[in-house]
């Protein structure tokens, strides 16, 4: 008998949709972001509506339409699926923490909350390229209410309600159960996914132009969508099929075809410069530079000012951002604020800096190249429409983001340019809503005053790297450290050189020039200005962390653990590559409040929260606590830190009990004893080893 | 930089079910010559209506709100129309055409008898979805087979 027929087999199609829900359910929070768990929730609540239907239609007798309608269910399984990979990539072993951090907290701080609750997962992608994916809209795109809800339970009458519906029975069912936990979570209506190209993921100083994405996110975010841009900039613009008709003289289907060519990319165009200009709202004169920097990377100068996919030009789109931020009022215009600070080195050479940019943007070149096109080419048209809309764009984004300051430079600015001068992380005391964009705008200052020149005096061709690794490791390390300062107040200069001296320190350090160094002595050290040959710094810094003879050191978030499965042995020869190998070693990032547990006999490499940053008079040793040494944990074997040292402590925690113990980023771990030398040492008998300004175990 | 294009963009596979339930359900109301209260199921209803509403914004005057996902939108339905039921191919009678379906489609809550000139409407109608039916399921055929490029990348 011939069993063969051409209709598919709907367990099969289950089985599928249940493969991926016990998929998405295997996310734990131990190892991705909260965003990317939520994100999980959202779709497992299609995924099982979607296993529902299927054993819906299961149950009765599958006709002709039930078929294509399990069709249509497996392709939401499909494209669901493919989903999954945002997830996966936003693990800390993909995505710098760092980077998920300061995209939350600029949604937190940027997300006009009229426009709904956000939440923005960021992940690296294999093509070279930043993007945004607006998810709500891609998942809203994808339901079709009569597939998905054909009886009308949950009752919607839109399907956009469908996705909340489903979300809020999935948090009745959870709250039966979770309630004590109070896991239940309002649904996040504004879903985005950024991603950044995965080649760039070391590549810190880049990380401002996830603000341009991260405009995107609250352009198409607002309520009513797209009201703003059809009444606003396309009358501004006048692109309609007349006009088209009329400008370019063509017959109608000829306008048609064209129309329907420029209508997308005058959309595209528009919209990309809205994301920039919020981008420089949010990060300011770091977007500027970044964006400056990451466009001269693909495309030469000056390119043409729109190109044929409809994306403005390199050269366009860095003359509209420039001339948005000189047209902002103070506070927040930069040219005013360095222009205030004139006296001050880097102010003035940022000046310069810009000054030179603006010529080159001036210059008529791409102008003068669009002149030659014919008065009537589509290209030309185009770009009339645009130049003319750009007053009503400048009106969009002030409306888009109102109530809502601009990056600003202050004064902290120029001390986190001094703290990166002498390899430290740019932090301040304090931090609030815009040191995120401050610490990327210092570190840019820093890149173009410093870093390139340093890079180029290096005579080690291997060494000329190392400069621009370094400084991406402080600029992460400050953000990083971001959590951990006291937020809402004027950051507080005292990492640098300015710091006030402390009252009842005593100023002179060479009471005691050797030997253990005290309380009162670590005090006055760590008050001298950074350029100081004497002064220890400790970032960040807490007063009641000092001891009598010791400084108290905090547990940092990241871990290096051993993959025992794959590794066979250690070596211990120098040039060993096992140390360093991700075949054999695991980094993973513990957050703030989560718990790291370490098993009896195990050994994993932490940090210290501390960066620290040694004299060429000072060494120090790392020791344990007595209280947690009782409890079976060592800290460190090798406990040696030499004059000049800078980085974070990488501590050898070991488990020498036979109970489990729980660590957490922020608790007390070690100790630290300072020790003068009798002799300074100086030059290359300084610390500069391969460990020199470390962030993480290595 | 960023993927502006793909808010609201969908292929013909998007409409494919949808198309094909409410060219079933336009049969019934040709061989009835009636269309009842409950002829077309709500859900049904709004997501034909989300198609339709893309394509009317599209075909009447001014620009429409998300003009790449009408465009998109546009460009499908006039590949269908053209193939299944265009008496010529120039673009103002794809329009005119088009019009007349989006026109039929928001009467099709209203009950009543329908007249000759509505029958003709709504067996275009009919057989403008049957097509975008067969085109969305080339485009669900190809890119699954074929798989599609930007998911390779990303």
């Amino acid at each position: 008998m011939n069993t063969a027929k051409s209709t598919p087999s709907i367990p099969a199609l289950r089985y599928q949709a249940s493969a991926l829900e016990r998929h998405l359910v295997s996310f734990a929070k131990e190892e991705y972001p909260a965003q990317a768990l939520q994100i999980r929730d959202v779709l497992l609540c299609l995924v099982r509506r979607i296993g529902d239907e299927l054993e819906r239609i299961l149950a009765g007798a599958p006709q002709e339409l039930d078929f294509d309608r399990a069709r249509t269910l497996a392709s939401y399984v499909y494209d669901l699926h493919s989903y999954v990979r945002y997830l996966r990539a936003s693990s800390p072993r993909h995505t710098p923490p760092g980077i998920q951090f300061a995209l939350a907290e600029l949604t937190k701080h940027f997300f006009p909350a009229r426009n709904g609750t956000p939440l923005c997962l960021v992940r690296p992608q294999w093509s070279y390229n930043l993007g945004y994916l607006d998810l709500s809209t891609t998942l809203e795109d994808m339901i079709q209410l009569h597939v998905l809800n054909p009886t009308d339970q949950p009752h919607t009458a839109e399907k956009r309600d469908l996705l909340p519906a489903l979300w809020e029975l999935q948090q009745q069912a959870k709250t039966a159960k979770d309630k004590a936990a109070g896991e239940s979570q309002p649904y996040p209506n504004q879903l985005a996914v950024l991603s950044f190209a995965r080649l760039d993921t070391d590549d810190v100083l880049l990380y401002p132009m996830l603000a341009h994405e991260l405009g995107h996110f609250i352009d198409y975010s607002f309520r009513p969508r797209y009201l703003h841009l059809k009444n606003e900039l396309y009358e501004a613009a006048a692109i309609t099929l007349q006009s088209v008709q009329t400008a370019l003289n063509l017959d109608q289907d000829s306008a048609e075809e064209c129309y329907q060519q420029l209508l997308p990319h005058a959309y595209i165009c528009l919209r990309e410069i809205i994301a920039d200009l919020l981008a420089a709202r949010m990060m300011g004169f770091s977007f500027f530079v970044a964006q400056a920097e990451y466009l001269k990377r693909l495309s030469a100068w000056p390119g043409r000012t729109i190109e044929p996919s409809g994306y403005p030009g390199i050269k366009f789109r860095l003359s509209i951002v420039c001339d948005y931020l000189r047209s902002l009022r103070p506070p927040y215009n930069i040219g005013d604020f360095l222009r205030q600070h004139e006296d001050n080195e880097h102010a003035a050479f940022l000046l310069s800096y810009l000054g030179g940019w603006m010529q080159e943007l001036e210059d008529d070149t791409t102008l003068r190249a669009a002149k030659k096109e014919p008065a009537n080419s589509p290209q030309l048209f185009l770009e009339n429409a645009i130049r003319s809309a750009l007053p009503a764009v400048y009106k969009i984004v002030d409306e888009v983001m109102r109530d809502r300051p601009c990056a600003r430079l202050t004064d902290s600015f120029f001390s986190r340019i001094i703290n990166l001068t002498h390899d430290l992380p740019p932090s301040c005391e304090s931090e609030n809503d815009n040191s995120i964009a401050e610490i990327f705008s210092a570190a840019w200052a820093y890149r173009l005053k410093y870093g390139e020149a340093r890079q180029e005096n290096e005579v080690e061709q291997a060494r000329k790297g190392l400069e621009y690794n370094k400084t991406c490791n402080l600029v992460l390390k400050a953000i990083e450290l971001i959590p951990f300062a006291p937020t809402g107040v004027q950051p507080k200069t005292a990492v640098n050189g300015t710091t006030p001296q402390r009252q009842g320190v005593p100023p002179d350090v060479s009471e005691r020039p050797h030997g253990v160094l005290g309380k009162r002595c670590l005090l006055a050290r760590m008050a001298l200005p950074v350029s100081n040959k004497s002064s220890i710094k400790v970032v960040p810094f807490k007063e009641a962390a000092l001891n009598p003879v010791s400084l108290d050191l905090r547990l940092g978030n990241w871990f290096s653990v051993a993959r025992k499965a794959r590794l066979s042995c250690f070596t211990i020869e120098a040039d060993s590559p096992e140390r360093t190998s991700m075949f054999v070693r695991e980094s993973t990032f513990t957050p703030q409040n989560e718990r790291f547990v370490i098993h009896p006999g195990d050994l994993v490499l932490g940090t210290t929260l501390e960066f620290l940053a040694l004299p060429g008079n000072v060494m120090a040793y790392v020791e344990g606590k007595s209280k947690i040494g009782r409890k079976g944990l060592i800290i460190a074997t090798a406990s040696k830190i030499d004059p000049g040292f800078h980085g974070v402590l990488v501590l050898e925690l070991v488990n020498a009990g036979t109970v489990p113990i729980e660590i957490s980023p922020g608790c007390v771990i070690a100790q630290l004893v300072f020790q003068g030398l009798h002799i300074p040492l100086e030059g290359d008998d300084l610390y500069h080893g391969e460990f020199y300004c470390q962030i993480k175990p290595m | 930089m960023s993927m502006t294009m793909s808010v609201g963009v969908v292929g013909p596979s998007h409409w494919s079910y949808m198309a094909k339930e409410f060219a079933r359900i336009l049969g019934d109301i040709l061989s009835s010559g009636r269309i009842e209260a409950d002829s077309v199921p709500n859900s049904l209803y709004a997501d034909a209506s989300e198609f339709f509403g893309l394509l009317e914004q599209y075909v009447s005057a001014g620009v429409p709100p998300n003009p790449p996902a009408s465009a998109n939108a546009y460009m499908i339905a006039k590949r269908a129309m053209q193939t299944a039921v265009a008496k010529s191919n120039h673009g103002a009678d794809v329009r005119k055409s088009l019009r007349e379906c989006v026109r039929f489609f928001r009467s099709t809550r209203n009950p009543r008898e329908l007249n000759g000139e509505e029958i003709a409407v709504a067996t275009s109608l009919q057989e403008f979805l049957q097509q975008l039916y067969l085109d969305g399921q080339s485009d669900t055929y190809e890119s699954r087979v074929h798989f599609k490029q930007c998911l390779m990348h990303s």
